[in-house]
């Protein structure tokens, strides 16, 4: 018996030591959140939705926005139980990660969401009759804007608006910048110039005295199929009717000498959303 | 004795290796001020209304005709 007492202590010991590895310690194992997504809740609130952890069900979420200007993220909510949340930013833009809480440990989503709207550096535009592109428009992909020749039918597809003078020749003095379908219906500069073809029909709004403010709302009276460069810098919305996006396009150096213009851009990525803040 | 003593440090081996020390992921950050971005709203400055100087003029040039306005009613969309 005596001999057995020593090798009874051994078998107790280890089961004990099998018995913690199982529980961990008492630590609680955790993950992140996966599949983050964005969408508009209205036209000025965003949307979070995201998956819950493969590991389980965490005591809470936490979401944090880093806005636009910002040095880091700030907490907007820290008692989430669901696994969607809906965010008023008061006019901002930014970008947005979520964070599951497990016991004391958090862990943050391996990606991020973000409304800060896609900036296109300066381009030439050309008016529809003189040398160069006339066509603008954005990548629904990646929101980068680019110019494009209102001469090819292909095109009809990435124009979203164009520069024009609603005259032949391209001496102004008064440039517009127009949605493209009514291009060869009501544009004198556009016979014999633009094709037919499935040119999108878009809505465009001018008085804007504030790039960082958001956009006007598409139900407002202010979009018309066109409107006139009538000052510079020119702000103008742009709202693309058949999906929904909403993008600042800024004017400035119109020359009716070589009929160009200087154009700048920024669209928001997130469908129906105003916010133009960058 | 022997065996006690060698049991005790196959315990201890036991624990050391059931108590992994973990990871933790990204910690909170404390919230911060939120910092509003306001561009100046550019201001229109209106032209001053120029005079008009009445000067005789025995032979008025003839003007170039004004190019035709010939831009669509302006509809909302």
């Amino acid at each position: 018996m005596k001999k057995l007492l020593p090798v009874l202590g051994v078998i107790t010991w280890i089961v004990l030591g099998v018995i913690s590895i199982g529980s961990d310690c008492g630590n609680i194992v955790g993950g992140a959140p996966t599949g983050l997504a964005i969408v508009a809740d209205t036209d000025s609130t965003v949307k979070l939705t995201w998956s819950a952890p493969a590991e389980g069900t965490p005591d809470k979420y936490i979401v944090y926005f880093k806005a636009v200007g910002a040095a880091d993220y700030e907490m907007i909510a820290n008692n989430v139980t669901t696994t969607s949340f809906v965010h008023d930013p008061s006019g901002k833009t930014g970008t947005y990660k979520v964070a599951a809480k497990f016991g004391s440990e958090e862990y943050t989503s391996p990606t991020t969401v973000s409304t800060v709207p896609v900036p296109t550096s300066v381009v030439t535009l050309a008016e529809l009759n003189a040398a160069g592109n006339s066509g603008y428009g954005w990548s629904r992909t990646n929101g980068n804007g680019a110019t494009y020749s209102m001469t090819q039918a292909a095109n009809a597809a990435n124009v979203d608006v164009y520069l024009t003078d609603f005259a032949t020749g391209y001496a102004g003095p008064e440039y517009c910048i127009a949605s493209p379908d009514i291009a060869r219906a009501d544009d004198p500069g556009a016979a014999g110039v633009v094709p037919e073809a499935a040119w999108r029909m878009n809505a465009i709004a001018k008085g804007l005295t504030n790039e960082n403010a958001p956009l006007p709302a598409h139900t407002d009276i202010s979009y018309a199929q066109y409107q006139e460069i009538d000052q510079t810098p020119f702000l103008i919305a742009v709202y693309t009717k058949a999906d929904e996006y909403y993008a600042l396009l800024k004017i400035d150096s119109q020359n009716t000498g070589n009929g160009t213009v200087q154009v700048w851009s920024w669209f928001q990525l997130v469908k129906g959303l105003r916010l133009i803040q960058h | 004795m022997k065996k006690l003593i060698a049991a005790c440090a196959i315990v201890a081996l036991v624990f050391m290796l059931g108590c992994p020390s973990k990871k933790t992921e990204e910690k909170a950050k404390p919230a911060k001020a939120d910092t509003v971005l306001t561009a100046p709203a550019p201001e229109s400055v209106a032209p001053a209304p120029a005079e008009s100087v009445k000067t005789p003029e025995p032979t008025p040039q003839p003007k170039p005709a004004p190019k035709p306005s010939a831009k669509p009613p302006k509809v909302g969309r």
